[in-house]
């Protein structure tokens, strides 16, 4: 059959691989939700959950909650959850907020170079940062039956 | 036989292939309702009815399921 | 129903297969759906059908979500025989006792009445962060027709979830019986044998079983365009013909002299490639598909659909155009000839004829807190011009094309909660 073989060559010419994403340097553009400009060096020396995040990632809502949950238990021992977000519609980042209210920092980067920077694999995704802002732990996604692991990494890290 | 192995070929050559990067927060626009393959996906069970019963051609776009004695 | 289970063929864009519904401004709170539809299919002198539709879909826990529907016809209005117009106004007395008259260039038809019920329930498992799995499961019944199916299906996301593989098996259970409504003899009539006979099979229904695999995937092209394509094969086996059309064994000079049960082969085995591109321009969408179609009956097809959703601050309006062209089955014949002896197979259908088809449509809609409401209204036309030379003079002056046009009226209110 001659379409077997007209589209196997019509999707070859329209083929381009994806370039490589080039690795940032720490200079990243970090912003509040007030517009001022925030850089994560204002978190050392306490113990980091950065956590990636959009208004569009349906796990991301179920995360909110437990992210408060761990902010208002661990602060007092030197923990931080930073959330950035990668909207590229600020209103959106609004709506979301008003439906799931965050009690932690929420930086923003519509420009996704932090993302970049720390090598996002998919949405959400979340590190644990030390108390010098080395990444000594990283996870893809948030899932109710891995809680349990999650809290046990961070009472790890701030002892 | 060769259709088959033409048909392997082309999905495993899908792995590379975007005509853009598109990094994983990048998805926003896709995720949107309005671009989902099932955004419609009421109208289009009434539509393939429909054409299954008033013509000789079927499915295509997803597996089937019942039929229908139409006359 | 030929039901559509799209749901495990979308492209994960998260850990978790993600629904419309809920990325949807203002409906954030809900993972789930209910929606109500009501369609209004009508033939212009044929047949009607109100469709009325419930379904829910809910998201049971981060894994799981399950589909459930209902949808219930009711068919009224008549069906064609299959039989070439008679050339003479005909009194024509229905089973039911209502005497009706036939124009002289009318096609013959029978009256149908018939509620149809149909039930489908699928479950979405995600297995782990790029496979999912699927199940599902149809039933419909009417009068003379019951239908069972069964469909299992995979999908497999690449690392960098922009494309996604997908597999899936369906198996369809069909058992066709014929009512006494039409000549009040009910019982499977015995293919290609003069219908005033009343010869009927041993058995009271036949049945067809359809076995059919689906292999496809999804490709993100750009932040704004994603690619699908699917290779469908069927292969069923049994009873594929309809047991109330007739085909007319025409004389000489074009005059009806008798009219046979028409007869299809006991085994049919499709194929088809489909593909369909989704892509974002500023807000606005389009679909475009073109599906290619083949079978064992010599048919083949093409089918080019286009839809364009102009997107307004709560509202759309989406204009759709599709285009369809089938060509003959072997076995399709407008009449036989009386001198000629019955071949194995034939039929009347105009389904199974050589045509093109037009469907121009709109639909519209509008969102409201966490209501959806939408509408759509669209035409369609069949047109075939068959080779009308070796036609016996007196049916030259006759349509022998008894092609459907059709307005739908549709409209859908779904609840997210």
């Amino acid at each position: 059959m001659s379409l077997f073989t007209k589209t196997p060559l019509l999707i070859l010419t329209l083929c381009v691989l994806t370039l490589s994403p080039a690795i940032h340097a720490e200079n990243l553009p970090l912003y509040g939700l007030n517009g001022k400009t925030m850089s994560l060096d204002q978190y050392k020396g306490k113990v980091v959950w950065l956590d990636f995040w959009a208004s569009w990632c349906v796990p991301c809502r179920a995360s909110f909650p437990w992210m408060n949950e761990m902010q208002k238990k661990y602060e007092s021992s030197g923990f931080e959850v930073v959330a950035i977000n990668l909207d590229k519609e600020r209103p959106e980042v609004d709506r979301f907020l008003k439906h799931y209210p965050a009690s932690f920092s929420i930086l923003l980067d519509p420009t996704g170079k932090s993302a970049l920077h720390y090598k996002v694999k998919g949405m959400p995704s979340s590190y644990i940062l030390d108390k010098n802002g080395e990444v000594v732990e990283h996870h893809l996604g948030f899932k109710q039956d891995e809680l349990a692991q999650y809290e046990s990494k961070i009472q790890q890290y701030l002892k | 036989m060769h259709n088959i192995l033409m048909i392997l070929s082309l999905a495993m050559l899908q792995s590379a292939c975007t005509l853009e990067p598109v990094n994983p927060w990048d998805r926003n626009i896709l995720s949107k309702p309005d671009m989902q393959l099932d955004a419609n996906a009421v109208n289009d069970g009434f539509d393939d009815h429909i054409y299954f019963s008033k013509e000789a051609s079927t499915g295509g776009s997803g597996i089937g399921g019942g039929g229908c004695g139409c006359n | 129903m030929k039901k559509n289970i799209k749901q495990h063929l979308s492209a994960a864009t998260c850990a978790l297969l993600s629904m419309s519904a809920t990325t949807h401004a203002e409906i954030y709170d809900s993972d789930s759906k209910i929606n109500a539809s009501l369609l209004v299919y009508d033939e212009t002198d044929r047949m009607s059908i109100v469709a009325s539709q419930l379904s829910i879909n809910k998201t049971i826990d981060e894994s799981n979500t399950v589909n459930a529907s209902i949808i219930i016809d009711s068919i009224t209005g008549a069906t064609p025989t299959g039989e070439v117009p008679f050339g003479s106004v005909q009194t024509v007395t229905s089973a039911s006792g209502n005497t009706s008259t036939v124009s002289a260039t009318s096609f013959p038809s029978i009256e149908v009445e018939d509620t149809r019920t149909a039930l489908s329930g699928s479950w979405i498992n995600q297995v782990s962060r790029l496979l999912a799995l699927t199940g599902s499961a149809n039933l419909s019944s009417e009068n003379d027709y019951k239908s069972t199916g069964l469909s299992l299906s995979a999908s497999l996301d690449t690392e960098d979830k922009l494309t996604t593989y997908s597999l899936a098996v369906s198996t369809t259970a069909d058992d066709i019986s014929r009512s006494s409504r039409v000549d009040n003899v009910a019982g499977i009539p015995t293919g290609m044998t003069n219908s005033s006979l009343l010869l009927r099979e041993d058995t009271s229904s036949e049945s067809r079983t359809t076995n059919d695999l689906v292999i496809g995937f999804t490709q993100v092209l750009t932040p704004r365009t994603l690619f699908q394509m699917n290779f469908t094969r069927s292969q069923s086996d049994g009873y594929h013909t309809d047991p109330y059309k007739l085909i007319s064994i025409v004389d000489g000079n074009g005059v009806q002299v008798a009219s046979y049960y028409e007869k299809r082969p006991d085994s049919r085995v499709r194929n088809s490639i489909y593909s369909q591109l989704i892509h974002n321009i500023d807000g606005d969408v389009l679909r475009l598909s073109y599906r290619r179609y083949q079978d064992d009956w010599n048919l083949t097809s093409d089918t080019l659909d286009l839809k364009y959703r102009i997107k307004l601050n709560k509202y759309y309006v989406e204009p759709h155009i599709r285009y369809y062209q089938q060509s003959a089955a072997d076995f399709h014949r407008y009449y036989l000839n009386a001198a000629d002896s019955p071949p194995d197979y034939a039929s009347a259908d105009s389904r199974l004829a050589e045509f093109t088809s037009y469907t121009l449509g709109v639909s519209s809609g509008y969102d409201f807190k966490n209501y959806q409401f939408s509408a759509r209204l669209e035409y369609m036309s069949q047109q075939a011009s068959p080779d009308r030379s070796n036609d016996p003079v007196n049916l030259q002056a006759f349509n022998l094309f008894n092609g459907v046009e059709a307005v739908i009226a549709q409209v859908n209110f779904s609840l997210f909660f």
